[in-house]
């Protein structure tokens, strides 16, 4: 039910015992709407792997011949036809003989070698591309719409897995803004504990550098004043004349709550939130743009115990990796914001002997394309703002289309192999998956099986099994693993 | 051409051998079903090479001076040379006796023939050779051997990969020209016995499958569980997942999973690792299944359902009965299971508790200290009375809960793309006026623009699953929100755990459609159109030929039918729920579970006919009565059975009215003429309670917009329809609480309003106290609290105080 995070534990009754449990308290557990682990004895969960997991997000759709799958090159000069550019940018060598990736990435090129490149992970066609939507099926591993709420990959690892400490709030999400942008309505619908409820959502912080603030006592007061409030609230409860009515469930679990929240406002782990504490000098490597800070700040809260941790480049239509036009002069831009902080991120990690055990995703909603929107055959409209069959100025120099044919992942550590390529899109268009194509569930199932939970994993929610990966069906690949 | 005769009359030696030497019989030598397995890799060269040599003796005939007479010699060395191996790994492959023994001897004399022939034809040529004129005896016999071979190969196919490999995904039409039909379920007469053989021995349905079901698949496939989508509760339901093969059982899925040495498929699973189900009992559902799965009639490896009655029905109540009686069937039900009752609760208990069910706001120190002080028998009567006659309030609280169960958002996913409308201002109206509540499902039902946006459901761009089109989302949130019905499971096939079935789901949804549909399980479509049609035809009909304002019109009228018990119930269980904190029926979606007090139910239900449909005159009914003016029980975690009252938390809503009113800090309100910046929410509102500007009247945060403070506290996004909140406070609304800079700012807000009062600090510790905990503080709280108000700047020390009171289980939760 909705314990407070530092009740969670995995239960370890047998399956014969818990269809009996179930049987007695699946009746309040209905009324309460309460969803239930069904039958966790007869789940294998793997062995994990990783502890801790850091989604790297390139919101909007990072094109794939812009960064880890180029394809031929074609500098940018008025008359060129379209149907001959592929990639707008030059491929440079990697630590991985015979890998490249693009120019403008060099330092992940220098780190290649740590991790596995996919480049083949395929999307559905949702007939019409609209990317809170492609973002809603990555995260939950489910379309919308959907019947029950859907909760988000890091609201699985948090409740099945719990938090690793009992101070450090196991799911949070930083970078992306809630309020304020557009398709934000679409964005709250993925990014929350689903009908695992609110004990389980993210803890989000859209703006890293002011991550401190959110786990600080309100603006204007200090530590003392802090303390002092709490220390009288506790004194008025001993005092109350209900007394008897505190050894009410509800009443301990919100007295449990209050605890939870002023541990971690009181705790030295909160240091983990502020980036001023950072060393000068490694927080100037991260500190190309929000995103890096994000990077430097996921590897903080992680090293304190956060479970899964989101770090977004921030969707909002039409910018950053959105090019729906401009698309060469915008990446340049996002190659340099992304390429040193991911490279150090990973560098830290393996330093402090932590990349083993942390699992790091690059991964973005799909892919681009200079011509093809979607993927053969599909319906969806051509949304370009640079339409044109030859360049005629440098805003139609870029790929501004969406492509949901073939993407890349990059994952490393959390027993991943290393310096490995899985995966293939075709050199000539479409440049679909050819070669080992990976699927949402599937991908899923593997970071799942990364955490040590069985992609099979599943709650009863309105007497409907949910599980972890679409229908159960997530297949981990396990050529991926070292 | 000599060559070719001995190597014709070899081969035709060795091929008949092969047929008598027993090659791995036993099929179990894996060295030799490791080469069997190459039979479909090799066998595409000699039929590559066939069809070649048939093109090329096509073209030779035709352009003789091609000289094309080797190249065709070659070909046949090389078909006859390749079959060898081929031939050899075809019988390797077949010993390990997977394959359908009928089938496979097609094949194999078929592809013998095509091999042998093949080898007399290589002679043949050489012996035409000679004479032109003997092609005529060659050509003739190349075309059989490609007849021949046409065969083999399609027998092969079959093997591999079943007999529906090519009309599988065949369209309809091009079946029904080539004359094919549908893979027919065999129809057997129930009211013959179950009985069947297995090869010489008779066995039936309840001794020879029973059992081996029970034993091994039960656990995960019966009763309620489901697991992988697959049922064995009953025939058609294991008919239905598609797991059967009617036409070759072997080759069902059901016993390929039996079979398969796959361990991580195998079924039934881990047990399975160490002890795989015999073969003698896989052989023996095989030939359930070929028997045509004779089943025993009424029998279900589900558990007895209860079934939720329709009609409605009024228990008999004692003549000159005192008192409510609810409190009647509530009598009678605490004596019958032994469960102590509930003693009465103190004035200020009820007072607190009834004003913020049925206005959301706590009642106000000097409304309290009326209360208390009136020695009047009737006062809790009249202060429901009184409650329920302030029409803004009651409709300012109960937007709340109406918004949640008919998903109206005032922003959300679907209105960036037009895909959906609000009813903000018409269920206002509702609420406002007190709306019957059958007029009120009516309106909704066969809606006018201002109330359509509830059945209208939420469009995605895009293609969408086809149990969310907006047609069976209709058919979903109509009988979950007025019949509680869930017709979710049943949106993508038959219900594994109630009587719901794929056909009545769309038979809702297609009242709403204005296009044909056709029923879909599980994502493939059926072939079968939905027609149109009631799911209770007991009750009456709708005549699928009418346009769809008409059909509404007639489907509002079967909803609120006085026959139809279960609308009835499913309302008076909701409000016996806001109010009592359990359901009479547990879960308030699911009417088709079994209610804990079956009378009492029934009576509520026709209680609120009685009454004309008036929900506030349930409402009062259920607050007058005793078991409602009750402690509210300890609840401990897990205990499931209705002791009395449960404490309820306060909403999003209602915790943010109550600091705003306990303070008197309501901000001001926005201008609603102004065109632009004016909230459309507030204009529906105003309009609906008949003004054309806005009151002054402070906002209640029922009709402002959702924010992340709201969202913390429990607020929903209203995607999908939500008919209760959880009861928990999570730890997140916790760091909210002590940190969240809106709460922060509506405590200092608070504390600035409650210092510009002038009242010293005895007395605002004291009125707060009373405001928010419906109590005067005790000695000790009094001194903590002047403390605190005394500490660091008097804006400081006021703001924290009121955090102590505001965060305190005793504000939070609803005794």
């Amino acid at each position: 039910m909705n314990d407070s995070w530092f009740d969670s534990s995995r239960p370890e009754y047998t399956r014969r015992e818990f269809l009996r449990r179930m049987g007695a308290a699946s009746a309040l557990t209905l009324a309460g709407g309460a969803p239930v682990l069904r039958a966790e004895g007869s789940v294998d969960h793997p062995p994990a792997r990783a502890d801790a997991c850091i989604l790297l997000w390139m919101a909007g759709g990072m094109a794939s011949a812009e960064t880890f799958d180029p394809k031929s090159y074609v500098p940018y000069k008025i008359g060129t036809p379209v149907e001959e550019i592929y990639s707008t940018f030059p491929a440079i060598n990697t630590s991985v003989d015979g890998l490249q990736i693009s120019s403008g990435l060099p330092e992940i090129a220098s780190i290649m070698d740590r991790g596995t490149l996919i480049r083949s992970h395929v999307q559905p066609d949702l007939g019409s591309i609209l990317h809170s939507r492609h973002q809603y099926h990555w995260h939950t591993g489910y379309v919308p719409p959907q019947t029950v709420a859907a909760p988000h990959i890091g609201a699985w690892m948090a409740k099945v897995l719990g938090p690793q400490n009992s101070v450090m709030p196991p799911f949070i999400n930083i970078g992306q803004r809630l309020e304020g942008i557009g398709e934000s309505e679409e964005m709250k619908a993925f990014t929350t504990g689903g009908f695992f409820g609110s004990e389980f959502a993210p803890f989000n912080l859209p703006y890293p550098e002011k991550a401190a603030e959110a786990v600080r006592p309100p603006e204007g007061m200090g530590p003392d004043r802090f303390g002092r409030r709490y220390r009288a609230l506790k004194k008025m409860l001993q005092h109350s004349p209900n007394g008897e009515g505190l050894s009410d469930y509800h009443k301990e679990s919100m007295l449990r709550s209050l605890d939870a929240a002023h541990r971690l406002l009181g705790s030295p782990k909160r240091k983990a939130f502020d980036l001023t504490s950072e060393d000068p000098d490694k927080l100037k490597a991260y500190d190309t743009g929000r995103f890096g800070r994000g990077c430097l700040l996921a590897r903080r809260l992680v090293e304190e115990g956060a479970r899964f941790v989101e770090v977004s480049t921030e969707y909002v239509p039409f910018k950053h990796w959105d090019t729906h036009e401009n698309g060469h002069k915008t990446y340049e831009r996002l190659h340099s914001e992304i390429d040193r902080p991911i490279a150090t991120l990973i560098k830290d990690l393996e330093a402090s002997g932590m990349l083993d055990r942390t699992l790091v995703i690059v991964a973005s909603e799909f892919s681009r394309d200079m011509m093809m929107e979607g993927a053969p055959g599909s319906k969806a409209k051509d949304q370009s703002r640079a339409k044109t069959d030859v360049i005629k100025e440098m805003k139609h120099y870029g790929l501004h289309r969406h492509f949901t044919g073939g993407s890349s992942v990059a994952m490393f550590g959390g027993g991943i192999n290393k310096g490995m390529l899985y995966g293939r899109t075709a050199d000539e268009r479409p440049c679909v998956a050819v070669e080992n194509p990976v699927s949402i569930e599937d991908l899923h199932a593997t970071i799942y099986t990364a955490m040590g939970i069985s992609p099979k994993t599943e709650f009863d929610i309105e007497r409907r099994p949910f599980y972890a990966t679409k229908d159960g069906k997530g297949r981990a690949v396990m050529d991926l693993f070292l | 051409m000599k060559c070719a005769i001995t190597a014709a009359i070899t081969m035709t030696g060795l091929l008949v051998a092969l047929l008598f030497i027993p090659l791995n019989e036993s099929g179990s030598n894996e060295l030799l079903l490791f080469f069997g397995r190459f039979h479909p890799l090799i066998l595409h060269l000699p039929i590559g090479t066939l069809f070649a040599l048939f093109v090329l003796e096509l073209v030779q005939w035709i352009r003789p001076k091609y000289q094309l007479g080797k190249s065709c010699e070659i070909m046949l060395w090389l078909g006859v040379l390749s079959s060898i191996p081929t031939v050899l790994a075809g019988f390797l492959l077949a010993s390990s006796g997977d394959y359908d023994e009928e089938l496979l001897s097609r094949h194999q004399w078929l592809g013998l023939g095509t091999t042998i022939l093949l080898c007399w034809l290589l002679a043949l040529r050489y012996w035409a050779a000679a004479k032109p004129k003997r092609f005529w005896v060659y050509r003739p016999l190349l075309f059989v051997n490609v007849i021949l071979l046409t065969l083999a190969g399609h027998y092969g196919g079959s093997l591999t990969h079943g007999a529906n490999y090519l009309t599988r995904y065949m369209p309809a039409e091009l079946k029904t020209a080539l004359g094919i039909k549908k893979a027919e379920v065999p129809a057997y007469d129930s009211t013959q016995s179950a009985k069947f053989f297995v090869g010489e021995i008779e066995t039936d349905f309840a001794h020879g499958i029973v059992p081996i079901l029970q034993q091994n698949c039960m656990e995960c496939h019966g009763g309620e569980e489901a697991k992988g989508g697959f049922t064995i509760n009953g025939r058609d339901l294991m008919i239905n997942t598609g797991v059967i093969d009617f036409e070759s059982p072997a080759k069902s899925r059901l016993i390929q999973l039996l079979r398969t040495s796959d361990e991580e498929d195998r079924m039934p699973p881990i047990e399975s690792r160490e002890h795989p189900l015999p073969e003698e009992e896989i052989t023996r559902i095989e030939a359930w299944i070929a028997a045509g799965m004779p089943w025993e009639p009424g029998f279900s490896f589900g558990d007895p359902r209860y079934e939720a009655p329709l009609q409605p029905r009024r228990p008999e109540l004692p003549t000159g009965l005192a008192g409510n009686p609810i409190d009647h069937f509530m009598n009678e039900w605490f004596t019958a299971h032994e469960v102590e009752r509930p003693h009465a609760s103190d004035d200020a208990t009820f007072l607190r508790r009834v004003y913020y069910d049925l206005i959301g706001l706590p009642p106000t120190p000097a409304e309290f200290s009326f209360f208390l002080e009136n020695s009047s028998a009737s006062k809790r009567n009249a202060v429901i009375d009184d409650l329920l006659a302030r029409n803004t309030d009651y409709a300012d609280h109960w937007m709340t809960f109406w918004n949640d169960l008919l998903r109206n958002a005032y922003d959300g996913t679907g209105f960036i793309t037009g895909g959906r409308q609000r009813i903000t201002g018409w269920l206002y109206g509702a609420l406002y006026n007190n709306l019957p509540y059958d007029d009120f499902v009516k309106q909704l039902v066969a809606p006018t623009k201002a109330s359509r946006g509830f059945i209208d459901g939420i469009q995605w761009r895009g293609e969408v699953n086809a149990s969310q089109t907006k047609a069976v989302q209709f058919s979903q949130n109509v009988s979950q929100v007025f019949m509680g019905i869930n017709m979710k499971c049943a949106s993508c096939h038959d219900s594994f755990t109630d009587q719901w079935k794929l056909k009545d789901a769309y038979s809702l949804a297609a009242i709403y459609s204005e296009e044909p549909l056709e029923l879909t399980r599980c994502d493939k479509p059926t072939g079968e159109k939905a027609v149109a049609a009631w799911i209770y035809p007991e009750l009456g009909t709708i005549n699928p030929e009418l346009p769809r304002d008409e059909r509404l019109a007639q489907l509002a009228g079967l909803i609120t039918h006085p026959e139809n018990g279960r609308m009835a119930r499913t309302i008076a269980n909701r409000l016996w729920h806001r109010l009592i904190g359990q359901g009479i029926v547990e879960s308030v979606d699911m009417l088709d579970m079994q209610p804990w007090n079956a009378d009492l139910l029934d009576y509520l239900a026709s209680y609120l006919v009685d009454v004309d449909y008036d929900l506030k005159a349930v409402i009062k009914h259920i607050a007058s009565s005793e078991i409602y003016q009750s402690q509210s029980i300890i609840a401990r975690k897990g205990s499931g059975q209705f002791r009395g009252p449960v404490m309820k938390r306060l909403t999003a809503e209602q915790f943010i009215d109550s600091v705003r009113h306990v303070t008197d800090s309501w901000p001001e309100a926005p201008k609603i003429e102004d065109k632009k910046k004016g909230p459309k929410t507030l204009k529906s509102v105003a309009a609906a309670r008949g003004l054309e500007t806005w009151d002054g009247r402070p906002v209640r945060t029922a009709l402002a917009r959702l924010d992340s403070f709201q969202a913390a506290l429990g607020r929903p996004n209203r995607d999908q329809v939500v008919s209760t909140r959880p009861n928990l406070v999570s730890t997140l609304e916790a760091i909210h609480l002590a940190n969240g800079p809106s709460f922060a700012s509506m405590l200092n807000e608070g504390a600035t309003a409650l210092l510009a009062s002038g009242m010293p600090t005895k007395e605002v510790v004291n009125h707060v106290y009373l405001a928010a905990l419906s109590r005067p503080p005790n000695a000790q709280e009094r001194a903590v609290a002047s403390e605190l108000i005394a500490q660091g700047k008097p804006q400081e020390g006021m703001a924290d105080f009121l955090w102590t009171i505001f965060l305190q289980p005793d504000f939070f939760y609803i005794r």
